[in-house]
Parts: structure tokens; C-alpha cells; sequence
């Protein structure tokens, strides 16, 4: 189990160094914060461990709401990602944070349905339901995107994948981690551990080749405003934005009927 | 009891997995770059406006006349023959449905805001449409002619077009003010720059 999570906490520096060396965290420092809080909590939960004890409620207390941390930070960097992939067509972008919100409100609700607080499995419940929110979320914000044949770019797809792909497995371990505790099965937290931990690992392979390659469109034109606050700062990107937006219409008006 | 809720949870999972794998898939047309934007301006003659040809093709009074004539034959060719016909335009109208859609979809990526209902509404056209097209396809296979039900095809075709016609030009118009608007400050072929 050591050698897992030091290997886990080996690729999460790696995807962390690359996202910072490609510059990945100007573009989206979400999910930079997300990597560098997984880091973080590996550490804490390792000292903590090493104190009170793997079975300690201290213990306990301290994965959980690490864990609470964690999901608000995959939320927030997933939902940053699909605003970056789609912040060249803003109408999809409001279906689709519409799709996310109608989402997250049925499978809350179905979760607070399902989640008894005097029960001893609420927080399993909760934990589960929340990956069941992420992923049905997501995938159906992905679908939309297909839907109207909308290109996002390579590494935005990894990465969003990749989120979808661990809330998926999450789901089935949640459900399989119960199981084994009703059939009395031995080492059944083990078996949920390094089942999660695999999976998550696979997950950072994957990000680290995506993340090698820089981000296509997103890179080159940042939606921040200039920062200079002067003439000569500011003329040279307003005239590219004018030429791009002649170009585009110059493109559109090719094909119109003959001017008079 | 738990070994079901496994399966079941993991038949979800499954269902999710596939899911994301098809929205993941590159769609075969790509971003705004490679819209067809020829799609977009050329509305054309649509196959619905020869519905009056296929009309005439089903109608039985000319297979009742060369049967009336003796032309046991003829007429049997001419009924195969016409029924390929009437197939091909139910084919061919399917086709003009789908690129409408795809246009609208299209016109609705490119809109600074698109409406939910709207959306909704053109889903559920689509699938009025396949079920419609479908059931008349089967009523073909019946040996059936359901020429009401193919006007009301034609029609639903005529009507997404003469609707897209109607939202192309009012794109152009806001492509046009953006143009005006850009280009007012200066006069000159670099509209605008600073």
C-alpha cells in the first residue's frame, strides 16, 4: 500500500511539473490547485496516519474532509476546463453550464434521498452520489458538445475524460466496497484503497501524455484583458483582434450575393 | 439484495463509460473552421417541392388504366418502377431533413445565446420526423401508399426550411451591423483597427 501511494504521489508531481512547465496553469489554474491539493492531502493523511493510526477517528475525520476539499476542487477545475473548451461559442457554453446545474440539483436531491444521516453509510452515500453527479454531469455536457459537432481540443478532452472515466470507477467502488463489507469479505477497505488508487494512477498516465503538448487555441488567446493600461500596450492586440474579426467577416461575406 | 444493486450500479458506470467514449470520439465535422458554411447559404430547391410528382406517381388512376387497356405487365413494371420513386423521394426528403438540422445546429453553435426551448423543440422534431418516416416506410413495406402522411413529412421539411431561411437571414443582418459597427470609426478596407 506504501508503494502505491508513493507511486501515486510521484505521478502527481510529475503532472503538476508539466503543467506548470507548459505553462498549463495560466490557462487553467484550477486544475493545477486540484493536482497540488492531491499532493497536499497525501502528505497530511501520511502524517496524520503515522500519528493516530490508519482506524483512528482523527484519521477518519481528516480523509473525509480532505476528501470534501478534493471534490470542490475537481468540480471547479472540470467546470473550468469545458468553460475554456467552449469560450468560442458562448450560446453553447450557457446550455451546457445549464445542463450541469439541472444535473447536480436531480442527483443531490437523490443523494440526500438516499444518504440517511443516522445511518453509518451516509458518507459513503454522499461520496458515491457526488461522483454520480460529476459523471453524469460531465458526460452529458460532453455529449451536448458532440451533439453540435463542436471540436474542443486534445488535451481539454484528456483531461475531462479522465475525470469522467475516475467518477465512473468511483461509482462501481463505492458500490463494490459495500458489497464485500455485507458479504464480511477480509480487507475489504484494502481492496476499495487500492482499487481507487490504481484507477486514479491510470487516470495521471494518461494526463501526463496529454499534457505534454500545449494547449491549441486557449494559449493564444486569453481572455484577460490587456494589463499594461496604456496606448502602446494596448493598440497592438486590439488591431489583431480588428484584423481577426475583418478576416472572419471578409470569410462570411465571400459567399454572399454581389455587392451592388 | 447487494450483489444487485452492484450490477445494476455497474451496468450505469458501463453506460456512462460508452457514453463518454462516443461524445469523446472527433466529431467528422470539426469546430467553426470547418463548418460547411456552403451548407449554410445555399437553402436550394428542396425535394419537398415535388411533392406533387410523387403524388401523381401513387395515385392509381394511370395503373387503373392500363389494366382497363390490357397492359397486365406494364402496368406491374410501372407500379414497381413508381413505387422506387416515391422510395427514393421519402429517402431523399430524409436527407434534406438532416441537413437542416445540421445547419441549425450549426447556426446555433456560431449564436452568441442559444434559447434552451428552441433547442428542446428542434429535438423534438427530429424525433417526430424519424418516427413518422419510419412508420411510413413501413406502411411502404405493407403495400400501403400513406400519401397524407407523406405531405405531412413534406410539409414538416418545408417548413424547417422556409425557418432556416428565415434564421440565416437574420444572422446575415447581425454579421452586416457587427460589420457597420466595427467599421464606423474609420472608412477604409481595415474596418476599425486603432
Amino acid at each position: 500500500m506504501q508503494l502505491l501511494w508513493l507511486a501515486g504521489t510521484v505521478l502527481q508531481v510529475a503532472v503538476l511539473t508539466l503543467a506548470l512547465l507548459r505553462r498549463h496553469y495560466r490557462t487553467l489554474p484550477m486544475f493545477v490547485w486540484y493536482i497540488g491539493l492531491n499532493i497536499a492531502e497525501a502528505f497530511i493523511l501520511a502524517g496524520v496516519y503515522s500519528h493516530f493510526g490508519f482506524n483512528s477517528a482523527p484519521s477518519f475525520r481528516t480523509f473525509w474532509a480532505m476528501q470534501m476539499l478534493v471534490m470542490v476542487a475537481q468540480t471547479l477545475a472540470s467546470t473550468q476546463l469545458l468553460h475554456r473548451a467552449l469560450e468560442d461559442y458562448p450560446g453553447i457554453w450557457e446550455l451546457v453550464w445549464r445542463v450541469i446545474l439541472v444535473a447536480i440539483i436531480a442527483i443531490i436531491g437523490y443523494t440526500w434521498w438516499t444518504a440517511d444521516g443516522k445511518d453509518q453509510w451516509g458518507l459513503w452515500a454522499a461520496h458515491r452520489g457526488y461522483y454520480f453527479t460529476f459523471a453524469v454531469a460531465f458526460v452529458l455536457c460532453l455529449l451536448v458538445i458532440r451533439h453540435y459537432s463542436i471540436s474542443i481540443d486534445p488535451v481539454y478532452k484528456v483531461l475531462l475524460g479522465g475525470f469522467c472515466f475516475y467518477s465512473c470507477w468511483n461509482i462501481v467502488a463505492d458500490t463494490l466496497l459495500r458489497s464485500l463489507f455485507l458479504q464480511n469479505f477480509p480487507g475489504y477497505a484494502d481492496v476499495w484503497n487500492a482499487s481507487e488508487m490504481v484507477m486514479f494512477f491510470s487516470v495521471l498516465v494518461v494526463w501526463i501524455v496529454a499534457l505534454r503538448h500545449p494547449v491549441r487555441a486557449a494559449a493564444a488567446s486569453p481572455t484577460s484583458g490587456p494589463t499594461g493600461g496604456t496606448y502602446e500596450g494596448m493598440s497592438p492586440r486590439v488591431n489583431a483582434r480588428l484584423r481577426e474579426l475583418n478576416d472572419s467577416l471578409r470569410k462570411f461575406f465571400r459567399r454572399q450575393a454581389p455587392q451592388p | 439484495m447487494t450483489s444487485s444493486a452492484l450490477i445494476v450500479v455497474s451496468t450505469v458506470a458501463i453506460l456512462l463509460l460508452i457514453a463518454l467514449i462516443w461524445a469523446l470520439r472527433a466529431p467528422r465535422r470539426l469546430s467553426r473552421g470547418n463548418f460547411d458554411l456552403n451548407a449554410l447559404e445555399q437553402p436550394g430547391r428542396r425535394h419537398a417541392t415535388y411533392l406533387s410528382l410523387i403524388r401523381h406517381a401513387a395515385s392509381s388512376e394511370d395503373l387503373a388504366f392500363l389494366a382497363k387497356r390490357g397492359y397486365g405487365k406494364l402496368q406491374s413494371r410501372l407500379h414497381l418502377e413508381r413505387r422506387k420513386v416515391v422510395l427514393l423521394y421519402l429517402d431523399q426528403l430524409r436527407c434534406d431533413f438532416e441537413g437542416l438540422t445540421k445547419m441549425a445546429r450549426a447556426v446555433a453553435a456560431l449564436s452568441p445565446s442559444v434559447s434552451v426551448r428552441q433547442e428542446v423543440e428542434r429535438t423534438q422534431l427530429s424525433f417526430e420526423f424519424l418516427v413518422r418516416y419510419y412508420a411510413i416506410r413501413l406502411a411502404f413495406g405493407w403495400g400501403f401508399v400513406p400519401m397524407a402522411q407523406l405531405s405531412q413529412l413534406s410539409q414538416m421539411v418545408s417548413q424547417l426550411s422556409i425557418e432556416m431561411e428565415a434564421s440565416m437571414k437574420e444572422f446575415g443582418e447581425r454579421a452586416a451591423m457587427a460589420v457597420r459597427t466595427a467599421s464606423s470609426p474609420l472608412d477604409g478596407s481595415d474596418a476599425g483597427v486603432v
